[in-house]
């Protein structure tokens, strides 16, 4: 997987305590192809704080053009934004 | 030698402390360089030529950091970013990001708090940890420094130096030892064969002038210092040089003076312009962004100031004049703030072409305590709810998503500045009487 810290549109599940579940996503292409993908699994969801920034780092699996794909979608908290991270 | 060996053999009882200094290395650069491979940049900065400096375009191409590559080309902190191409053509310049510098350094806090209650924090890049307190819970000191190190360089992604001593000058030299990446210990014991040796502009608070009139008296190394006649020091240096006498020897009983937040004794924003301004209306403008700055990080604070400055350098660099004010009440409203500022302005402008303007706050207060006026409480209290509301909408909308009506259609920028310009310890950190 490579890093893309691509911005992403998100639709996200909040459950009471929990962290926020991201359930769909629309990713903006080079070109200006517009990607909407939904969440299929999501394998982990990991803390970080590299740079002193707070973020959350969800593995997710989904299916991408008709292939099946991991990527790793961020939840920065400090700015309340998504990106799609790595894919 | 282990540290329990050193700290039996060498510390009396009364003595017994157990201090770390902590200090990132290369901060500004290692902090960028983290955060910009996190947005997968291709290239680590520092293992690169590279630097931390501001736009040339807007006459702010000043090295504020350099990677060790960099420093192998002669590239220095201070240096033009003109010099430093011509030394390396390959060289990668970043912005500094100050917010970026301060979410980092509150980690690296965050994370030393583990280990200790009592934490200094001395700059933005350095703090002393008196672990004293902590051997009987948390163990062995120089086991406790390796898993900070580690534990910094895995979570946050960047790596620190640390001393371990039993005083505060001591840890500090001790992290200054050997870098990257490392623990040192400096304890009494180990000061002859470790610190010794150095020379003395290495040594804490001696400066190029007093190596200079060290050398002058054949004082090469921290050693020598330490071997000099007290009273020969004193007569040389007067205060100071008791002072580097006992620095030299290892003598310091400043205590460790817990302090949450990066001590601040005031608040300041300055530009150096694109253009030289020649009158009043072109001056104001460029004040008011700057007062926009100073009151966003006024309040940020929850303070509000009394003392208000304002700095200004001539379109030659060759002078500069300030002027100063003390304010009727205690202020955090941004247009309290510019009106006070204009008004400096006028008093002390000498009508020559201006090329930096800063302006600053001095004796800060706790904002939920001061004295209301009874002329003008009212608007006061107007002003400042109408300040936590822009703040409000700036920090969930964007900086620029409410601005004031005269930079409209303009081509200046709304709030400017970006380096505090005051007293805000960034690096180097201060001395113990101005935590007083």
């Amino acid at each position: 997987m490579k890093i893309l810290a691509k911005p992403i549109d998100t639709i996200v599940v909040f459950k009471e305590a929990k962290r926020p579940m991201p359930y769909r996503f629309r990713v903006t292409e080079g070109d200006g192809r517009v990607m909407d993908i939904i969440v299929d699994r999501i394998f982990s969801i990991d803390e970080r704080k590299v740079a002193g920034i707070r973020s959350y780092i969800y593995r997710c699996q989904s299916i991408v053009n008709g292939v099946e794909k991991d990527y790793e979608l961020k939840y920065i908290l400090d700015d309340a934004k998504w990106q799609l991270y790595k894919m | 030698m282990s540290v329990d060996f050193c700290v039996q053999e060498r510390c009396s009882p009364a003595s017994m402390s157990i201090i770390m200094h902590v200090d990132a290395n290369s901060a500004y650069l290692s902090w960028t360089a983290t955060h910009l491979l996190e947005q997968g940049y291709p290239v680590d900065l520092r293992t690169v030529p590279a630097v931390i400096a501001g736009d040339p375009a807007n006459r702010h191409g000043i090295i504020l950091a350099k990677s060790i590559p960099a420093k192998k080309f002669g590239i220095g902190t201070a240096d033009s970013l003109m010099e430093a191409r011509s030394k390396c053509p390959s060289l990668i310049v970043q912005p500094p990001d100050y917010d970026l510098y301060l979410h980092c350094s509150d980690a690296m806090y965050e994370i030393l708090s583990r280990y200790s209650d009592r934490i200094q924090r001395y700059s933005v890049d350095e703090c002393f940890l008196d672990y004293t307190g902590s051997v009987k819970a948390l163990g062995d000191p120089l086991a406790a420094a390796q898993e900070i190190r580690q534990t910094i360089k895995r979570e946050l992604g960047f790596t620190v130096n640390i001393g371990v001593s039993s005083n505060k000058l001591l840890a500090k030299m001790g992290s200054e030892l050997e870098k990257p990446d490392k623990v040192h210990t400096l304890f009494p014991s180990e000061i002859r064969e470790k610190m010794w040796p150095l020379p003395v502009g290495e040594l804490f608070m001696v400066g190029r002038a007093t190596t200079r009139k060290l050398r002058r008296i054949n004082i090469t190394t921290i050693g020598d210092l330490a071997q000099a006649d007290p009273h020969h020091m004193h007569s040389l240096l007067k205060s100071h040089g008791d002072l580097v006498w006992r620095y030299a020897n290892g003598l310091d009983d400043a205590p460790v003076i817990p302090n949450d937040r990066i001590i601040q004794k005031g608040v300041g924003n300055g530009i150096t312009m694109r253009y030289d301004v020649t009158t009043e209306e072109e001056a104001c403008p460029v004040i008011l962004s700057l007062c926009e700055r100073v009151g966003m990080r006024l309040r940020r604070l929850g303070c509000r100031a009394s003392l208000i400055s304002i700095h200004l350098r001539t379109a030659d660099l060759s002078g500069w004049y300030s002027h100063q004010r003390q304010m009727d009440t205690y202020t955090r409203s941004t247009t309290v703030l510019y009106r006070w500022a204009c008004r400096l302005f006028r008093e002390c402008w000498r009508g020559s072409p201006i090329r930096q303007i800063s302006v600053g706050v001095r004796e800060l207060l706790d904002a939920r305590m001061h004295q209301i006026s009874i002329y003008d409480f009212r608007t006061l209290e107007k002003e400042d709810a109408l300040s936590d509301t822009v703040d409000r909408i700036r920090k969930t909308f964007g900086e620029r998503s409410i601005v004031r009506g005269v930079f409209v259609n303009t081509p200046m920028a709304p709030i400017d500045g970006g380096v505090n310009d005051g007293d805000y310890i960034m690096m180097g950190g201060y001395r113990n009487e101005d935590l007083g």
